[in-house]
Parts: C-alpha cells; sequence; structure tokens
C-alpha cells in the first residue's frame, strides 16, 4: 500500500471514530431514556391498571362490541381453523368478517360448506372504495360469522371491504398468520375505556414457537427450543415491548403490531381507510394512521400499546426465514420513513415529529453507521493505528448496553408479565441474551444492510416464503387449536 | 479521543443502567412485599366477613380486621364477599363501617392525590356509599383521570342515586364515541326514573352532540318503558333540527315511540332533504307497524336514493299483507325505480329481511 493511500486511511479513520460513537452514544441514552419511562410505566400498568379488571366490572353488554377483519386469498388448507379459532375469542359482542380476497383455490367453498352460508343484501352504504364486492354471507351455525367475497385486491383492499361491512365502533385486523390470544379483545379495549382520544391500540405479540396452545391460550408457554429463534427473542424484548411501553407514555406508539391492531371505525373511515397494509413490526401503519390524523385535524389522538399479550406468531427457526425476515422488515422500516418524511422534526406531530420519527431513522441507519465502525475497526488493526480506547468504546456502545438492555428486558418481563414460568425457559431466555451479541447480531446487521440496499434498488420483500411458512405453521397451530374446539363441542 | 460531553454520555449510560437495576429490584423486592401485605390482609377481611355474616364474629372485629386492612385489599375481599351478603347483612355493614373509623379512611382514599387510591375509594364506595356520599361520588365522576370516572361510573351502576343521574349523562356527553356508550348503559340501569330528566334536556339542549346522547337514551328507553311514549312530545321538535345527525336519531327514536301520534311526524321526515333522514323514517315506520303509512311508503319507492327506496320497501314488507299488496302493485308500475326495489324486496326470504330489519 502506498504511503499516500495508508496516510488517507488513516485519517479517514481518525475522522470517522468520533461520529459513530457519538452515534451511538446518543442513541443509547435516548433508548435507556425510554427503559426508565417503561419502567414506570409498566409498574402503572401492572399494579395499577390490569388489576382493575375493567372487563369483568363491566356490564358484558356494556363494553364496545368490535369488529374482526380476516382477509383470507387461498388458503383452502387452513381457513376452517383459522376462521374457527377466531370465533372462539373469549369476548361478548364481536363478529368476525372473512374477506375472500378472490382466492383461486376452494377457500369460498370450503367456507360455505363448513359454516353453511346462506347469501344476504348488503344492509349497509359502502363506505370505502373498493374491488368489486361479488357477494356478502352469513353464516347459520355461527351468527357472528360474517363471509365477504370479492374480486382480487390486495390485503389493504381486503381490509376496507371489511371496514365497509363491519357493524361495530372498533375494528381489528387480524393475520392468517398469527394465533389470537383468547383473551385479546378485552385487553384491547382498556385503553379506549381508560382515555378520552384513543385511535388506535395494539398489544405485544409474543412467539409461538415451542408454546403449546389450547384454545388460543398458551397453556404451556415455553422459550423457543431453536438457537435461531431464540436468538430473536433479546431484541423483541427490547424493542417490541419494553422500547413500545416507553413511547406509549410519552405520547403514543410509533409502531403498531399489525398482527392485531385495534382502530375506531369512525376514525379509520374519515381517512378514507386502512392508508397502508399493516404487517409485523413496522412504523408504516402507525404513522400513516397518524399523518391521516392530523391532516384529517382529528388530533391529538393517540395510539397505545399494551404490554398485555394479545397475539402469538410463529418466528423464524432456519437462518434463511430470518434472512427474509430481517431484510423485509428493514425495507419496511426504511419506507415507512421515507413514506412519512414529512413528519422528521416537525412540531405538527408533537412527540412523534420532534422525538419519535427522528429515533426511528437513527435506528434505521444504525446498521450502516455500526457496519462502518467495524470497518474502522478493522482497518486500524491491519494499518497499526487501532486505538484501543475507541475498541472498547464501541463494543461497549454497539454490543455491552444493548445486553444490558436486554438482559433487564429479560428479567423485568419475567417478575411482572412471567411469560415463561419455568426456571429452565428463565435460564435459556438469559442464554439466548448473552449469546445474542456475538455472531448473530453481527448476521442482523449484514441482513439489514442487505434489506436497505434492496430498499435503494427496488428489490421485492419476497412473499412467497412467507406464504410457504405460513401455510405449514399455522396449520400445525390451528389444526390442534381447531382439534380442541371439535373435543369440546363433543364433550 | 473526544472529551468531557462524550465522558458523560457514557456515564449516564452506566447511571441509566444502574437505575434500571435498581427500579427492578425495587419493584421485585418491593412489589413482591406489598403484594404479600396485601393477599394476607384480603385473607383476612374475607375471613372475618365470612364469619360475621355467620354472626361468629362480632362487629368489633370486623372493625379491628378493616382498620389493619388498605381500602384496596378491603375492596379485593367485599367484591368477592358481597354477593353473599343479604340486603339487611348489606345495610348493616353500611351502618357499622361509619360507626368506626375506617370509613374515613375510604372517603381519605377518594380524595387522595394519587389516582389510584381515588380508583380504590370509589370502587369500595359502589359497594358502602348511602345518599349522603353523593357529593364524593360526584366529585370522582368529574375527576381529572378518566380511567377515575369510569370507576365512579361502575359505583354509580350499583347505587343508583338519583342525584347522580345529571352528572353521569353529563359524563356520557362529554364522553367519546367508545367511552360514551359504556355511560349510557349505566344511565340506562336508572330505567323509567331517567324519563324526566330525558324531558328537560330534550326540551333544553341545543348542542348537537348533547342531543345525540340523549335522543339515543331516549330511544332505547322508550322501549317497553312506562312513560317513554310520553317522550314523543319532546322528541318531535328536534326531527326538524339543523343538524343532521339529530334528525337521524330524533326519526330512530319516534320509531321505538309505541304510540300513533310519532307516525304523522314521521310522515314530516320522509320529506327531509336529507335521504338519511327519509330512509330512518321509513325504517321506524316498518317497526312502527304503521298501516296508515302505505301510501307515503309507496310514493318513496320511487326516491331518487337506493337506500331510501329499500327501506321504504322494507318498512312495506314489515307491514304485513297491506304492504305486500302495495309492492305487489307497484310492481306493475311503469317506474323503473319503484318497480325494481318492489320486485327486489318482493323476493327476499325471511332471513334476508332479517338482516335488514336488525
Amino acid at each position: 500500500m502506498t504511503d499516500a493511500l495508508h496516510e488517507a486511511i488513516t485519517q479517514g479513520v481518525q475522522l470517522l471514530d468520533a461520529p459513530v460513537l457519538w452515534y451511538f452514544a446518543v442513541l443509547n441514552v435516548v433508548a435507556g431514556v425510554l427503559f426508565l419511562v417503561a419502567a414506570v410505566e409498566v409498574w402503572k400498568d401492572w399494579t395499577r391498571v390490569s388489576r382493575l379488571h375493567l372487563s369483568d366490572r363491566f356490564p358484558s353488554r356494556g363494553l364496545p362490541p368490535v369488529s374482526v377483519i380476516l382477509p383470507v386469498r387461498n388458503e383452502a388448507e387452513t381457513i376452517v381453523q383459522t376462521v374457527a379459532a377466531q370465533l372462539d375469542l373469549r369476548y361478548t359482542n364481536f363478529e368476525l368478517i372473512v374477506v375472500n380476497d378472490g382466492s383461486e383455490d376452494r377457500t369460498f367453498q370450503r367456507l360455505r360448506e363448513e359454516f353453511d352460508l346462506y347469501e344476504v343484501p348488503p344492509a349497509f352504504p359502502r363506505k370505502v372504495e373498493t374491488e368489486t364486492i361479488r357477494g356478502y354471507y352469513r353464516s347459520m351455525s355461527a351468527g357472528r360469522l360474517v363471509v365477504v367475497d370479492k374480486e382480487t385486491g390486495g390485503r389493504r383492499d381486503s381490509l376496507n371491504a371489511g371496514l365497509s361491512a363491519a357493524s361495530y365502533p372498533l375494528v381489528a385486523a387480524v393475520d392468517g398468520d398469527t394465533i389470537v390470544d383468547r383473551d385479546a379483545l378485552p385487553r384491547l379495549v382498556r385503553p379506549f375505556l381508560a382515555r378520552e382520544e384513543v385511535a388506535g391500540a395494539a398489544g405485544t405479540v409474543r412467539m409461538a414457537n415451542a408454546c403449546r396452545f389450547r384454545h388460543s391460550v398458551a397453556v404451556d408457554p415455553r422459550s423457543p427450543e431453536s438457537l435461531v429463534a431464540g436468538l430473536q427473542l433479546p431484541e423483541h424484548l427490547r424493542t417490541r415491548l419494553f422500547e413500545r411501553i416507553g413511547w406509549n407514555a410519552l405520547g403514543g406508539a410509533l409502531v403498531l403490531d399489525g398482527a392485531l391492531a385495534l382502530f375506531r371505525k369512525d376514525l379509520l373511515l374519515r381517512i378514507g381507510g386502512y392508508p397502508v397494509e399493516p404487517s409485523s413490526g413496522d412504523p408504516d401503519l402507525a404513522l400513516a394512521v397518524q399523518r391521516e390524523l392530523r391532516k384529517s385535524d382529528l388530533s391529538p389522538h393517540r395510539l397505545a400499546f399494551i404490554p398485555d399479550i394479545v397475539a402469538w406468531a410463529q418466528v423464524p427457526e432456519q437462518l434463511e426465514q430470518a434472512r427474509h425476515q430481517r431484510e423485509r422488515q428493514q425495507q419496511h422500516l426504511v419506507r415507512g420513513l421515507w413514506r412519512n418524511w414529512r413528519m422528521f422534526l416537525n412540531p405538527r406531530y408533537r412527540w412523534q415529529g420532534l422525538l419519535g420519527v427522528p429515533l426511528l431513522a437513527a435506528r434505521a441507519a444504525a446498521p450502516v453507521v455500526e457496519a462502518v465502525g467495524y470497518v474502522i475497526l478493522l482497518l486500524g488493526a491491519i494499518l497499526g493505528v487501532l486505538n484501543l480506547g475507541y475498541a472498547a468504546l464501541l463494543l461497549f456502545l454497539v454490543l455491552v448496553f444493548p445486553l444490558l438492555l436486554s438482559l433487564w428486558s429479560a428479567l423485568l418481563e419475567q417478575v411482572t408479565y412471567g411469560t415463561y414460568p419455568r426456571q429452565s425457559d428463565l435460564v435459556k431466555v438469559l442464554g439466548y441474551v448473552l449469546l445474542e451479541p456475538f455472531g448473530y447480531r453481527q448476521l442482523d446487521l449484514w441482513w439489514r444492510l442487505k434489506g436497505m440496499a434492496r430498499f435503494l434498488y427496488g428489490g421485492s420483500p419476497g412473499e412467497d416464503e412467507r406464504e410457504n411458512r405460513r401455510t405449514k405453521l399455522v396449520s400445525d397451530r390451528l389444526t390442534a387449536a381447531y382439534d380442541d374446539l371439535e373435543m369440546d363441542a363433543r364433550g | 479521543m473526544p472529551a468531557d460531553p462524550f465522558g458523560l454520555l457514557i456515564q449516564l449510560q452506566l447511571w441509566i443502567v444502574v437505575a434500571l437495576f435498581a427500579l427492578l429490584l425495587w419493584h421485585q423486592v418491593g412489589q413482591a412485599w406489598r403484594d404479600r401485605r396485601d393477599l394476607v390482609r384480603t385473607e383476612a377481611v374475607s375471613e372475618v366477613l365470612d364469619r360475621w355474616s355467620l354472626e361468629e364474629a362480632s362487629d368489633r372485629e370486623l372493625l379491628e380486621t378493616l382498620e389493619a386492612a388498605t381500602v384496596h385489599s378491603a375492596w379485593e375481599a367485599f367484591q368477592t364477599g358481597w354477593i353473599d351478603l343479604s340486603d339487611v347483612l348489606r345495610y348493616r355493614l353500611r351502618e357499622l363501617v361509619r360507626s368506626g373509623g375506617w370509613f374515613r379512611k375510604v372517603e381519605r382514599s377518594a380524595r387522595s392525590v394519587f389516582w389510584w387510591r381515588r380508583i380504590d375509594g370509589a370502587q369500595i364506595l359502589g359497594l358502602l356509599a348511602k345518599r349522603e356520599d353523593t357529593p364524593l361520588l360526584m366529585e370522582l365522576l368529574q375527576d381529572r383521570r378518566p380511567l377515575v370516572r369510569l370507576a365512579a361510573v361502575f359505583a354509580s351502576q350499583s347505587l343508583s342515586f338519583p342525584e347522580l343521574r345529571e352528572p353521569l349523562l353529563e359524563q356520557a356527553i362529554e364522553a367519546s364515541g367508545v367511552r360514551r356508550k359504556a355511560f349510557q348503559q349505566t344511565l340506562l340501569s336508572y330505567g323509567d326514573e331517567l324519563i324526566p330528566l330525558l324531558h328537560r334536556r330534550l326540551r333544553d339542549a341545543e348542542n348537537p352532540r348533547e342531543l345525540d346522547v340523549v335522543l339515543e337514551l331516549a330511544r332505547t328507553i322508550s322501549e317497553g318503558a312506562n312513560g317513554g311514549d310520553s317522550l314523543v312530545h319532546s322528541i318531535v321538535p328536534h326531527t326538524t333540527h339543523p343538524d343532521l345527525e339529530v334528525r337521524i336519531r330524533a326519526a330512530a327514536a319516534l320509531g321505538r315511540c309505541e304510540v300513533s301520534t310519532a307516525v304523522p311526524i314521521l310522515h314530516g321526515a320522509l320529506r327531509d332533504t336529507a335521504w338519511e333522514v327519509r330512509a330512518q323514517a321509513a325504517r321506524s315506520l316498518g317497526r312502527l307497524g304503521a298501516i296508515e303509512s302505505r301510501d307515503e311508503l309507496r310514493r318513496l319507492l320511487s326516491d331518487p336514493h337506493w337506500w331510501v327506496r329499500l327501506r321504504a320497501g322494507v318498512a312495506l314488507r314489515e307491514l304485513g299483507r297491506p304492504g305486500e299488496d302495495v309492492l305487489r302493485d307497484v310492481e306493475q308500475s311503469d317506474d323503473p325505480f319503484a318497480h325494481d326495489m318492489s320486485r327486489y324486496v318482493l323476493r327476499l326470504d325471511d332471513r334476508a329481511l332479517t338482516t335488514y330489519e336488525a
């Protein structure tokens, strides 16, 4: 290497090392403050609000009725089990609207046969424009069930068709991928009763891997057995649970798990229906709803996040699946931020605009900065200009501090919500927390970088993989749930 | 290496971690201790309450046990034990807790600076309150915390004190859609006693939001309530209110008042400029089974709006044979709108008709 090049690289390394450290130092402090806020919020929720037992205290007819919308397409194999499981939700007053999005297999025929459907006229005006509706159906055997048969238009189009057909003031979109907890609805309505201006609410979606279910309730919740799934747990606890609790305390959720989110129907209609397709773990839906509410002068309606478990979802157990998911999530994150760039540092959006969106943007860019940090380390070592202090600080900021937050999250989760009652599971969870920063995190970094590159160069998120996984995993889970229902029905 | 500000950030992170773990420890140790303490006290109160109800424990023993318990643990014990107490025992208990100092604890809790204690106070007042506690309940109904107000609403539901009707109605008017439903349910528990209040509000209210709530209550109360029909005269003026939603609600409410005086008013609403009002009026006439409305509903089969024509057609079906005769007659007419709708409605089976009537 020539002296000039050596000198140039050395100067580059020395120029960049401080900004990299500052980047993570600030990000970590903000995350840490969020966690402190979350700690207080968890205490408040756990010790006070949960104990109010709103759903027990309210007369059942006083609880707000909910329309649950389930869009389906080409799910003949699993549709009966999926619908049966959703009909078994423990809530007095709800309807299930299954929207058949132009399935090309026997999805609709299976529904018709199993639930004894009969056609009904549309007893309401269409409120959101969607693809052509072929017919509306009710069931002779399941009074809560409504089926909307329509031309193919995509998931968002189907949700909007369901929204038009919904009779009740609150609507929830569910996903065929997800096992909705039987007690999800009474938990999700709590924010609507506890506060005034709530536009939507979502709860925690936990990992279904290795858990055993009965009637959509995890009767034997276990920590994941697969290493790949287990290594995703620490990040899940950090970002999907406690960080969201922190945001909730500061002014509302920035990211809602699209697997099960409850919205006020009137507000969704006023903003023209679902603005984007809900998908798991990305900010698109929450940001889009906030933006549209603000445009329609419907603020300060907030989006609430509750720490209670409302659903269970399978996470990838193979590296290849995990890679696809991470790449897709990073694309969704960047896309969501790109679509909502107007909210960035915009005081009109209060906390979300001034702090939330910038933090999300920093998170989105973190893989790049972290990669630069590692490159600096490597170059420094190669060129013999490695600053040990820098190396130690970088490792503390990107590995040790998040590890400590994960450890804290795992322990707090255990003492409050106690999802995994067995000691052996807690030990496994702690093991995953300690292992995650060494190897898996770096893989995750690489995947996220690829996801960003794909977004920038216009690649697709790869839905086929998801479809295959969904069919197999949901089929297993829900066959078991359906068998339980059948056994109970036979007494 | 960067200087102090950076070092400060690093220190801050370390302190945050220390604080988080300290909070965790505090929560684990402190909360666990509090939970155990509360459980012991709750069990103690439950046990003494059981024995007291069987006259195996004295009044004094019960009061002493309550004194040692927090309001929250007493509430936990009462809410399970209350259902087993007879009315006589409940009355005795209400008197008893006032004879000692324990009830002052409840009052202090209801006025605490901590909202969760105010909730405890509200909940226990729902069981033990007497008419003289109404001012305290009214304070709780106007609390700045929505959750406290909600707890006060729960309490009011079980007490049904007349003085609380108006504050509850105010809460229902101010609440947003989802919470409003909950408050309205509480008001409906007053049954016929609510009617005089509704009369007054229907007469005096001008705010559409208030009328929306009151008319919805009137609509629900009118069905089967004694004196519900008298609400007709108070509802009628609102069928010409400038606000569309108010007119719709008024038309819907009249559909539940099973008196003949509602019918001509609804005929007037069939000429409203808004299709939603015309449709609702048709629906209400069908619900009332107003055979004298045949001609008016027939006219509406030619309405330019599909939903109005549909509601008129369904209403005619609901009138039975006379209405069906009209539909068959119109089916032969030259008017394409009326002809199509009559044909459509006549071919609806009972299940489909039920969907529309719901």
